[in-house]
């Protein structure tokens, strides 16, 4: 469904990424894991169109989006969760939904998805006129999930959603994530928390310093001995 | 009874800490209540340069030192129409608006929107917008001359009194529109689906741009807005104060020192701060001399610089992790 086709991205000329290849399977959910500064945000950020590839391509359901605005890509279905959350602090759950909802015109969908988000995040039902910056850390990052699925998509990026969360609701943000893909979204999750990633993800890659080094299902990677020595501390 | 609309605007800056009280307590005999008042027309004037100020630095991060001529143009174009081609207060007022909002729109895509896109250095972003204020100031030169212009009061000034106090219809005016401008950008900030974009973009550019908002729309849309203020505050002072093609620089500053007191970038500090320094510049007018006025204004700034930085109504920051 999305074909990254050797994309080299430079950072004020140092080049990051020296032509990483990878695909995205329609409903799965696959997972990039590497250390800090391997480049898995800069990956993201391409596919969002932040960032542009100076080389390759990256293919969207048969379409090139590497040269296209984010707005662009987000009507096309592809929605980022930022690493840290990114809510907008000073305006309230509700307003936060509608932003996710920015591109979109049609106001009977948009009222439909707000219910559905709703019912998959209870917890901001009853802060909803509540400022986003007075949540707890776990609230703001469902929020961010929450707003990302507002925009009606159907490849959603997330980037290090367990960051700076406590163990117990990093458990939680995971169920999350899986219910989203159990309702027919496609996953494309980008971590530090290897071990997590891996159990959930269908497909995974291991990205460092700006190459991918190894692929294989969730489950190869997890008792694969390097990527156990490497990223799962054990 | 004249403290009610006030408090109006001031009600989103209540869980601030307070510094209005205390001067409430300041104002127990009438002499100071009356230089009080006389501050509250010139400090909405400031509130709406300070919020011209605030906005686009809020959304673009830009500190726009054009602001004080855009005042001034705006007060030039709603003096023309008004004295030659011979319409009224309220629509000069509405027609300077909306010509500056388009002036401020192509300053946003005639100057500052390239330098952005090629990622220029923010000094060099301020000083484009200065060379901005300085074209603005001679094209006015050269249209409207070097002479100072007395632009007729659309009310009298003719003072009423409400017991040994005194106002007249031209402050209330003047004090009623500036809040009345207040109001409606609070609205349209709150309510408009620009207004959301802009205040998104404000708080994380990162995360608006993540959301599919235009940064460069909702930069024009703080550009046209701000300009748009600018120009109100223009046809409000220009009763009060001669039009002249320099007279940006005064206001522009008095404007600027405003919106740094509220915290600049901060829209409630922005009104709370115009509000602050008009009734300091009266009070201390009054009660120390006029000649010092200004000084007061610039030692102020300093102090507040040195002090905080951030602001007298620094909006308390509360963080979870």
């Amino acid at each position: 469904m999305l074909e990254v086709e050797g994309i080299k991205v430079n950072y004020n000329s140092t080049e990051v990424l020296h032509g990483i290849s990878f695909t995205v399977d329609e409903g799965k959910i696959t997972t990039l894991i590497g250390a800090n500064g391997a480049g898995k945000t800069t990956t993201l950020r391409c596919i969002a169109g932040i960032l542009k590839p100076k080389e390759g391509k990256i293919m969207w359901k048969g379409q090139e989006i590497s040269k296209l605005r984010p707005r662009e890509i987000v009507k096309l279905g592809i929605s980022m969760i930022p690493e840290g959350r990114h809510v907008f602090p000073q305006m309230t759950v509700s307003e936060n939904l509608e932003m996710g909802a920015y591109t979109r015109k049609d106001k009977k969908s948009i009222k439909r998805d707000f219910e559905w988000v709703l019912e998959l995040f209870p917890v901001l039902k009853v802060r909803l006129k509540q400022e986003a910056g007075t949540l707890s850390g776990g609230e703001q990052q469902m929020l961010a999930v929450a707003r990302s699925l507002m925009a009606n998509p159907t490849l959603v990026l997330m980037d290090e959603p367990s960051m700076g969360l406590a163990p117990v609701i990093v458990e939680d943000v995971f169920s999350v994530i899986q219910q989203i893909q159990e309702r027919g979204k496609t996953i494309l999750l980008v971590e530090q928390n290897a071990n997590l990633a891996l159990r959930i993800a269908h497909k995974a890659y291991v990205i460092e310093t700006g190459n991918i080094i190894l692929s294989g299902t969730g489950q190869e990677l997890l008792t694969n001995p390097e990527v156990e020595k490497a990223y799962l501390g054990l | 009874m004249w403290l009610v609309p006030f408090m109006v605007v001031m009600k989103g800056t209540s869980e601030y800490p307070l510094l209005f009280p205390l001067l409430f307590q300041w104002l127990r005999d009438v002499v100071k209540l009356q230089y009080f008042l006389n501050g509250l027309p010139i400090g909405s004037i400031y509130a709406l340069v300070a919020l011209s100020y605030s906005l686009i630095y809020a959304a673009s991060g830009v500190l726009n030192w054009s602001q004080g001529d855009i005042v001034m143009l705006g007060a030039f174009i709603g003096f023309t129409i008004i004295n030659v081609i011979k319409l009224g207060f309220t629509t000069g007022l509405l027609i300077s608006m909306i010509v500056l909002a388009l002036v401020g729109l192509l300053i946003q895509i005639a100057i500052l929107q390239p330098l952005r896109n090629r990622q220029a250095p923010p000094i060099n972003v301020v000083i484009a917008t200065l060379g901005v204020a300085i074209l603005i100031r001679n094209v006015a030169l050269v249209i409207w001359g070097a002479d100072a212009q007395n632009s007729p009061s659309p009310v009298s000034t003719k003072p009423i009194y409400l017991g040994s106090l005194s106002i007249t219809p031209q402050d209330i005016l003047i004090l009623m529109a500036g809040i009345a401008l207040m109001v409606i950008l609070q609205f349209l900030l709150k309510r408009s689906k620009e207004g959301k974009a802009l205040r998104a973009v404000a708080q994380d550019r990162y995360a608006a741009i993540l959301m599919g908002i235009d940064t460069n729309r909702s930069d024009g849309v703080a550009f046209a807005a701000s300009a748009s203020l600018g120009a109100a505050a223009g046809m409000l002072v220009a009763p009060i104060f001669f039009v002249t093609f320099n007279m940006g620089a005064l206001i522009g500053l008095k404007g600027f020192v405003a919106a740094v007191i509220g915290g600049l970038g901060n829209i409630p500090g922005a009104i709370a701060g115009g509000f602050f320094l008009g009734i300091i510049e009266s009070m201390a007018g009054g009660q120390i001399s006029s000649g010092y006025r200004d000084a007061i204004t610039y030692a102020l700034l300093i102090l507040v610089l040195w002090l905080k930085p951030a602001g007298l109504f620094l909006r308390k920051t509360r963080q979870k992790v």
